[in-house]
């Protein structure tokens, strides 16, 4: 399973000549990190690429955090009428195929373009990225688990839905936070289909288009390309590592209910 | 739902519903769903509605809205004809036939060896994860490399006996099986992790009394395991289905459609119409034909949740 990773590394530490041998070398006999280097110091470096995919993907993250838990509060704290229509008709949005919104979108970007900046700028990747059925499907799950006793004895104390809101619910929720976010981050910071359509200069690329934009143009510069797709996968792993177990609990959320 | 708000309204006279209340409920219960309501509308069901308008139209990008012309069923009347479009349907069908069952049933079977092993079950577990966070381009651009004619696989198979192996990607009948193959080994990982927690929720005590009725571990697979994972399965299944007909980096990344359109996919071939032909009411109409696969898939697993809801 990790021996596709495990070459990556190893191609990715090596001169252009010697990634084909064969039997392997897995632990290369000379160590050549200049290829790091070299992605570091190209004209869109990498850094750039990493900002990029921050940028884009911590605020996609926390603006769907925020309108998620507002929402998920909203239909499950205050009764008004039409809510469980309007709500079905959020949840019905998960079965929609996300190719089939990019014709749409790309031609009403042209449009919004006239008011707010869409074409080929960032906005086109975090603007829809603040909604999520998921997140509001996951945190009003959550939210209808805690005791309406509390909200209501707040209410009695005189405070407000903002108030019960912030105080009470978010950090009762904590958990589900964490789970969406970084099931939400794991998707975004991936993402390759919307910069492919929406992105076209190369200074605005996240990391996955980035690499496909490199691989496309020094096609026989393996090692290079290798030690960009190592950098590309390494701090998912990181991120991994240290939230595995939201992970688990966001992966599995659909799958074992009741 | 529940009743104890209810509850706190009769205790509490200040709280009984009059109708300035109730105005007061809907705006600020309005205030709270807006913004996540209204991105919703802006970035989803316009779209979908827009993407079915398009559908109806021979619209490109060049001529403009003014250029708009509804052609009714056309575009999908020339969908039967147009070769390219059932290629690229067979192709996916293929893809799915062969990634779906395989996920499965590795996935299976390194959940059930991770969970009778007695240690490192969860460095086993994250080992097979790791493929499936990874970001797919790089995924996809290592394993063009390593599929290549002088690439590691290659020569393994030279080593092993084999003297001319294929040279996968480029070749049209080992193009598509080659993606599979990525495919498969980067979803086992979730399979395994959601079979793993099903697992879990097996109660011990059947795998003890099956031991004492002496039955053997085969049996015990088959017989307990299998059958009382059927939930895990079919969601696996049905998350697996709408996936692999969504499938489109790989293919975009490691062959571009090619060699001659041998591993041209449904999104794939939207991709192409739409942003490289700028055919965009043509790429509506598959994207469409996409929606209406998706939503039966969607449509099936509601109906299965139902009856295993009522059953018990």
């Amino acid at each position: 399973m990790l021996l596709p990773f495990a070459w990556m590394i190893s191609a990715s530490f090596k001169l252009p000549v010697d990634i084909w041998n064969f039997p392997v070398d897995w632990i290369p006999d000379y160590w050549y990190p200049d290829n790091y280097l070299y992605v570091f110091n190209m004209s869109v470096s990498v850094l750039r690429l990493y900002f990029n995919s921050l940028k884009v993907t911590l605020l996609s993250v926390l603006g769907a955090t925020l309108t998620s838990t507002l929402a998920a509060y909203g239909y499950s704290r205050i009764r008004f009428p039409g809510r469980d229509l309007m709500f079905l008709a959020v949840i019905a949005t998960l079965m929609i195929p996300r190719q089939v919104l990019y014709v749409p979108r790309f031609i009403m970007f042209t449009w919004f373009d006239k008011v707010i900046p869409m074409m080929d700028h960032h906005n086109s990747l975090i603007l829809p990225g603040l909604f999520s059925a998921f997140g509001l499907f996951l945190l009003r799950q959550f939210f209808l688990k805690v005791p309406q006793e509390l909200s209501e004895s707040a209410m009695i104390d005189g405070a407000g839905h903002l108030r019960i809101w912030y105080h009470i619910m978010l950090p009762l929720a904590k958990p589900a936070i964490a789970t969406f976010i970084i099931i939400v981050f794991t998707h975004h910071w991936n993402d390759y289909e919307s910069p492919l359509i929406f992105i076209r200069n190369p200074e605005l690329a996240t990391i996955p288009l980035g690499l496909a934009n490199f691989a496309d143009e020094r096609g026989l510069q393996y090692h290079y390309i290798m030690a960009l797709s190592a950098l590309a996968i390494v701090p998912m792993f990181v991120v991994f590592l240290i939230g595995q177990k939201l992970f688990v609990r966001g992966l599995t959320a659909g799958a074992l209910k009741g | 739902m529940n009743t104890s708000g209810f509850m706190a309204a009769a205790v509490n006279p200040g709280r009984r519903f009059s109708r300035r209340r109730t105005a007061g409920q809907t705006l600020s219960g309005l205030a709270f769903i807006g913004p996540n309501f209204i991105l919703m509308i802006v970035f989803w069901l316009f779209p979908v509605v827009f993407a079915f308008v398009l559908s109806f139209t021979n619209w490109d990008l060049l001529s403009g809205l003014g250029g708009i012309e509804f052609i009714g069923f056309d575009n999908y009347r020339s969908l039967p004809g147009d070769d390219k479009f059932l290629r690229s349907l067979l192709n996916n069908l293929y893809f799915t036939a062969a990634v779906v069952p395989l996920t499965v049933i590795l996935g299976l079977a390194a959940a059930v060896i991770i969970h009778e092993h007695v240690w490192g079950k969860k460095v086993f577990r994250l080992v097979f994860f790791l493929p499936y966070i990874s970001n797919i381009v790089a995924v996809s651009i290592v394993w063009s490399l390593l599929y290549r004619h002088y690439g590691p696989i290659a020569n393994f198979l030279r080593v092993i006996g084999i003297e001319h192996p294929p040279s996968f990607l480029a070749d049209m009948k080992w193009a598509l099986p080659a993606i599979i193959a990525m495919s498969v080994w980067m979803q086992i990982g979730y399979a395994c992790l959601i079979y793993s927690a099903g697992l879990q929720g097996i109660s011990k005590d059947l795998y003890e009394a099956a031991e004492i009725d002496g039955i053997n571990r085969w049996k015990r697979l088959t017989l307990i395991t299998i059958p009382l994972l059927r939930p895990t399965t079919f969601f696996i299944v049905i998350t697996s289905l709408i996936t692999s007909f969504q499938v489109f980096a790989q293919v975009q990344v490691m062959t571009d459609g090619g060699p001659a359109g041998s591993t041209s996919v449904l999104v794939f071939y939207i991709y192409q119409n739409a942003f490289r032909f700028y055919r965009f009411g043509y790429a509506s109409a598959i994207a469409v034909v996409l929606f209406v696969i998706i939503f039966l898939i969607t449509l099936i697993q509601w109906i299965y949740q139902k009856r295993l809801a009522s059953d018990y």
